[in-house]
């Protein structure tokens, strides 16, 4: 008897340690919980590896003695934002801080859900940031702010020196800006490029991304209208087609192809963000110091760079706030820049001498008055959280004019209707 | 009732041990089980409110093109992948099984091997394989002289390559069952057929065959239920955006949905045709097995 009465206390404990195991987690993430003995706040912070670096949370760690700021980094890109919407679906219990990538636009529709951050104070450093790049994470009265920016990503010209110089055509970064203007001088140039030398551009896709990263409207307007049919969208549809029927754009395919293309030198150049800098050397080592960047034809562009923003469920918004204005402060921002090539969001050190950015790859070029130049006046369209699914179905479909040979005009008629189809649920 | 009741509570002990599964199955897979339901009639976006919108998913769903497409995509996949697949494997597993064969354990293994390798640097090699422009394959037809192809240029080339992915990783597995079928057949039988003078295709097609139906009948089941769930492949090959032509799963169609595009409701009802879908092939599977004990 003695026997069974141990075995089933045993059991009935095994059980709680169990059951209290699941729901351990709610005592942890109570989140921003005063513990009375140390008089500490709890803060838990989400973001992911790339988004700021290792050594500005500690910085910040060290800097805020009564803040217990738990950072943990969750895999990027759509499963972070799908944790993140059950989270805050699931009624915002766990972090209190949050990382946003360029979707922030798309969260103010859940903008209640997030602490305001004018409320606390925001207005103040507002001056200190790109102004197009602030807007992004404001409502469009500028009532309500839900994210403060990290870092952005202006869009420049990466270009094979040696193969610009073999062609004949504007081959440094003041005569590409001043003389390759427009998308149709570009093209004017990858022609000649061509002929001189046998290599290519991006894809067809990768010039369509490239020119409604210029846009400044996007798929669907302020009140949610779908847009993307319009003029705007066609005129890049119309100009990326024409390039693929110029013969300069890479057959589309997949990345491990267009990377060995780049590595062979059958591209000569191609529009990216600042962060293709990490991409271009890792694919193409053997054309190391061949490599220049410059100011964009066709105008400033943005693609990505993210944000910091304080759920509403946190208890200490105060002090939460004031963890990420340190965090994206000018100083901390520049040493993101110079762990990860992350480009600060704020004007103020684009001169300093701290940003000097000279890469070998890049011919011992300073790549930041560059960023800096393409990273002004960029016009920012208003996205929209189905903005993903329009430009999937719109890229699939230019995709098939190069892989399938479809005619372009069937191909746009096509996609309109599958996007419309899907809208109209 | 009460009965029943009793009888639990009389041997509760044994039940607290088996509890913690049930508590956790529970939570895990009845739970959600039953909440697809109701998400499947449902519009929700994941944060925002639910809405009841009745059967307008399925509606949908059977006036979307795309959902037709991944259905034919999906069976050219298991055809394209399972056919010649499981008639390699019975012939791998009939070779091993040979008496001339040596160092059997060292092939069984080796035919096993694909099975347990990690699936995302599988396709990322076969990616790089089978590339249009610097792929080894098309490198090797230029060498005999043959004309490159854009293997992912095509629905037929794409189905293609995943097809070849999907037998690659399951010859092995397959022809491990057969072989453990084939090692079932007594041996008196093949040596009567010796004696009668007969050749190894009649040996092969008059005694090996119809003494492996039922083992050809469950390996035929398995690999239409998992040529039903392909996903990991074309997921990889083509990423998120912008799938390769002809690459479209349904449990791909019914991911990019929920997880990417937010529409939670409408994956939700995806779910549940492509377990009709499934149990109908299964019933079907069922009924032929049944006879075949006949």
């Amino acid at each position: 008897m003695k026997f069974k009465a141990l075995s089933g206390a045993l059991l009935v404990l095994c059980l709680i340690l169990v059951v209290s195991a699941c729901g351990s987690s709610k005592t942890n993430n109570a989140g921003a919980s005063e513990s009375a003995a140390t008089g500490k706040v709890t803060l838990k912070l989400w973001y992911w590896n790339g988004a700021v670096s290792d050594s500005t949370i500690e910085a910040a760690k060290a800097k805020f003695p009564n803040v217990d700021l738990q950072a943990e980094k969750l895999p990027s890109g759509n499963d972070y934002l799908t944790k993140l919407k059950t989270t805050i679906a699931g009624g915002g219990k766990g972090p209190d801080i949050v990382a946003m990538d360029s979707w922030v636009s798309s969260m103010l529709t859940y903008k209640e859900k997030f602490v305001n951050l004018y409320d606390q104070g925001a207005r103040d450093i507002q001056p200190k940031y790109l102004d197009w790049k602030w807007k992004m994470a404001a409502t469009p009265d500028d009532k309500d702010l839900i994210g403060l920016p990290i870092d952005v990503a202006p869009v420049v010209l990466y270009y094979r020196t040696d193969l610009f110089e073999k062609a004949g055509v504007p081959s440094t970064p003041e005569d590409i800006k001043n003389k390759v203007k427009t998308w149709d001088d570009y093209l004017n140039l990858l022609k000649q490029v061509k002929d001189k030398t046998g290599s290519q551009s991006g894809t067809i896709v990768d010039f369509f991304r490239s020119l409604i990263g210029q846009n400044s409207e996007g798929n669907f307007d302020l009140n949610g209208n779908y847009i993307g049919d319009k003029e705007h969208v066609k005129k890049a549809w119309d100009a990326s087609v024409k390039a693929y029927k110029a013969g300069v754009t890479f057959p589309f395919s997949n990345d491990a192809e267009k990377n060995a293309a780049i590595n062979n030198g059958k591209v000569s150049s191609f529009t990216g963000a600042s962060w293709a800098v990490g991409d271009v050397i890792g694919a193409a080592p053997s054309t190391k110091g061949k490599w220049h960047i410059a100011y964009p034809p066709g105008g400033v562009g943005n693609q990505g760079g993210s944000f910091f923003g304080v759920l509403k469920s946190t208890k200490a918004p105060k002090e939460a706030y004031e963890v990420i204005k340190f965090l994206v402060s000018p100083e901390n921002l520049v040493i993101d820049y110079k762990e990860f090539g992350n480009y600060p969001s704020t004007p103020e050190i684009y001169s300093s001498p701290e940003m000097v950015n000279k890469n070998e790859f890049f011919g011992n070029q300073d790549l930041s008055p560059v960023f800096a130049d393409a990273a002004k006046d960029v016009k920012v369209a208003h996205t929209d959280s189905r903005d993903d699914m329009v430009l999937t179905v719109l890229v699939e479909a230019l995709g098939t004019v190069d892989t399938q040979k479809k005619d372009p005009e069937k191909a746009w008629a096509d996609a309109q209707e599958k996007i419309k189809r899907q809208l109209s649920r | 009732m009460g009965g029943l009741l009793k009888e639990i509570y009389k041997s509760r002990t044994l039940y607290l041990f088996i509890s913690p599964f049930y508590i956790l199955f529970l939570i895990f897979s009845v739970f959600p089980i039953f909440f697809s339901i109701y998400l499947s009639v449902h519009k929700w976006d994941g944060i925002g409110e639910m809405t009841s919108v009745g059967f307008n998913n399925f509606k949908y769903m059977f006036k979307d093109p795309s959902f037709w497409q991944v259905i034919v995509n999906n069976v050219a996949i298991w055809l394209l992948s399972n056919g010649p697949m499981l008639v390699m494997a019975l012939i791998v597993a009939f070779v091993i099984n040979m008496s001339i064969v040596k160092f059997k354990g060292f092939f069984r293994i080796t035919y096993f091997l694909p099975n347990i390798t990690a699936m995302v640097a599988v396709v990322i090699i076969f990616q790089s394989m089978f590339g249009n422009e610097y792929g080894l394959i098309n490198f090797f037809l230029e060498k005999i002289g043959l004309d490159k192809i854009a293997w992912f240029n095509s629905s037929t080339g794409v189905r293609v390559v995943i097809a070849a992915m999907i037998a690659w990783r399951y010859l092995g597995y397959n022809a491990i069952i057969y072989l453990s079928g084939l090692q079932r057949i007594p041996k008196d039988l093949y040596e009567a057929a010796d004696l009668d003078g007969a050749t190894m295709l009649q040996t092969f097609t008059k005694i090996t065959i119809p003494m492996l139906r039922p083992i050809i009948l469950f390996s035929v089941m398995m690999s239409t239920i998992g040529g039903f769930q392909i996903f990991t492949e074309p997921q990889v090959l083509a990423g998120n955006q912008s799938p390769y032509p002809g690459s479209d799963t349904i449990v791909l169609y019914m991911y990019r949905e929920g997880f990417i595009y937010q529409n939670y409701g409408y994956a939700a009802a995806v779910s549940w045709v492509l377990f009709v879908i499934i149990g109908i092939i299964s019933l079907l599977n069922w009924k032929l097995f049944n006879k075949s004990d006949d």
